[in-house]
């Protein structure tokens, strides 16, 4: 049991890593899924058919895959990353992809009505988005965008599988050292994660509600 | 993103055709567990929801704890657990021991069948209340009127998030590599690890999943139609 408190502090240091991870996978996802959700929204259907392969490429390859691939396989190609460099470009594609559609969704709930006012008053394309159908959309993606952050902190513990050291890589070596304490630090682990992501969750549900 | 005559010096997929028949048998693995965990997570699903639906007050507190709990955690870390912690339970550890494909299938289950217990209550939530009404005024009891108005129409108000469910779970089997069953993302890594050369190999392993996932996306819409009550 004293190793079990001995290990703690890494824990605590993994948790930080965790959140450290999530949020830049997180900022990085945002940005890219507004560049590319408010790009489909827009384009003709030709240009839009190879943004819409990739997002949908994206959607589909397993996380793992894709951060293996990034950390494992690009350097055979002559990129060399960090693992956590890895770990956070694989999630903010993937959130991203889910991201853009996010985005995508929200602009294209907006009623057409409120685009050819805008442009019946004299307004750009890109004026009409900044200006009025954005402003908006965003009120329509900020439950899911929350729900998204909640699964880019669960789908964060993969990063561990490349050697980050984040909340699970701190369990994992903890209980490499003495495997009798693999329950208490697993449980731990778990009850850590649910903390974190219970109210995020909750959070989205809350704002779907009252935003409906 | 990378010029396609860099790729091609670069890239040797000869490597590919060498691994093919043990990446064959990965695939075989992979099928039969996304196969178990789907029907293991929609049996965890119909369970869960019936308790979240029934009148005994206790039943529905412990199935919302189960889906928060198990939603809300990481799946990769739910496999650990059940592969490392499970056996040091005192007393009963020792018959906790479960081969790692066990472990592994049964902590998808877990998380994949949380999601379907919520996607099915909002399901059956989402049945006008008139429907019960109406079936209760029939003379249905409430196993009847579950069986033959509520459940029809609520499976096909579930059938798109039911659908993106499994197609998570396809995802997810990939964890399962982590504890060391040789599905097909561990084969490929069991190949990398021999061979030391891995882009040809992710980039394959990743088409396959890749494809899996379009036809799966595919399968659910045709269903989605056919089910649809015009």
């Amino acid at each position: 049991m004293s190793s079990y408190l001995t290990a703690l502090p890494a824990l605590v240091r993994g948790l930080g890593t965790t959140f450290a991870v999530a949020l830049a996978s997180m900022a990085l996802a945002v940005a890219f899924g507004f560049i590319a959700g408010t790009l489909r929204s827009v384009l003709p259907k030709a240009l839009d058919l190879p943004l819409l392969g990739i997002i949908e490429f994206l959607r589909g390859i397993p996380l793992l895959v894709l951060m293996y691939f990034l950390f494992f396989g690009l350097p055979q190609l002559g990129i060399h990353t960090t693992n956590n460099a890895a770990a956070i470009a694989a999630l903010a594609l993937y959130a991203g992809a889910l991201g853009s559609e996010i985005v995508r969704g929200a602009i294209v709930s907006i009623p057409m009505g409120q685009t050819e006012a805008a442009a019946a008053l004299g307004l750009g394309t890109f004026s009409i988005l900044r200006l009025v159908v954005i402003p908006q959309a965003i009120r329509r993606m900020l439950p899911p965008f929350v729900a998204l952050f909640a699964l880019i902190v669960e789908s964060s513990s993969l990063a561990a599988l490349i050697d980050v050291t984040d909340l699970l890589q701190a369990a994992r070596q903890n209980v490499e050292r003495d495997p009798d304490i693999a329950l208490p630090i697993y449980l731990t682990v778990l009850v850590a994660y649910f903390i974190v992501n219970y109210p995020v969750s909750l959070a989205s549900q809350r704002l779907e509600k009252k935003l409906a | 993103m990378f010029p396609a005559v860099l790729l091609a010096a670069a890239l040797d997929f000869g490597i590919v055709r060498d691994a093919a028949p043990q990446l064959a048998r990965g695939f075989a693995l992979t099928l039969e567990i996304a196969v178990t965990g789907t029907i293991g997570a929609l049996a965890v699903g119909v369970a869960g929801a019936a308790a979240r639906i029934s009148p005994s007050a206790a039943a529905r507190a412990a199935a919302t704890a189960f889906t928060e709990f198990f939603r809300n955690t990481p799946p990769l870390v739910q496999i650990y657990f059940l592969a490392f912690a499970l056996p040091k339970l005192p007393g009963v550890g020792h018959y906790l021991i479960l081969p790692a494909v066990v472990a592994a299938t049964l902590g998808l289950v877990l998380h994949q069948g949380a999601i379907n217990i919520e996607i099915l209550r909002a399901g059956l939530l989402a049945v006008p209340e008139g429907q019960r009404e109406a079936a209760a005024a029939l003379g249905l009891g409430r196993i009847d009127q579950l069986r033959y108005v509520l459940v029809p129409q609520a499976a096909r108000i579930s059938l798109p998030a039911l659908g993106n469910n499994v197609i998570s779970l396809f995802k997810n089997t990939t964890l399962v590599a982590s504890i060391g069953v040789l599905d097909l993302f561990g084969e490929a890594n069991d190949i990398i690890a021999q061979i030391l050369v891995s882009a040809e190999l992710f980039i394959t392993v990743g088409v396959i999943y890749v494809i899996c996932v379009a036809l799966l996306g595919t399968a659910f819409r045709l269903l989605e139609r056919r089910l649809a009550l015009a």
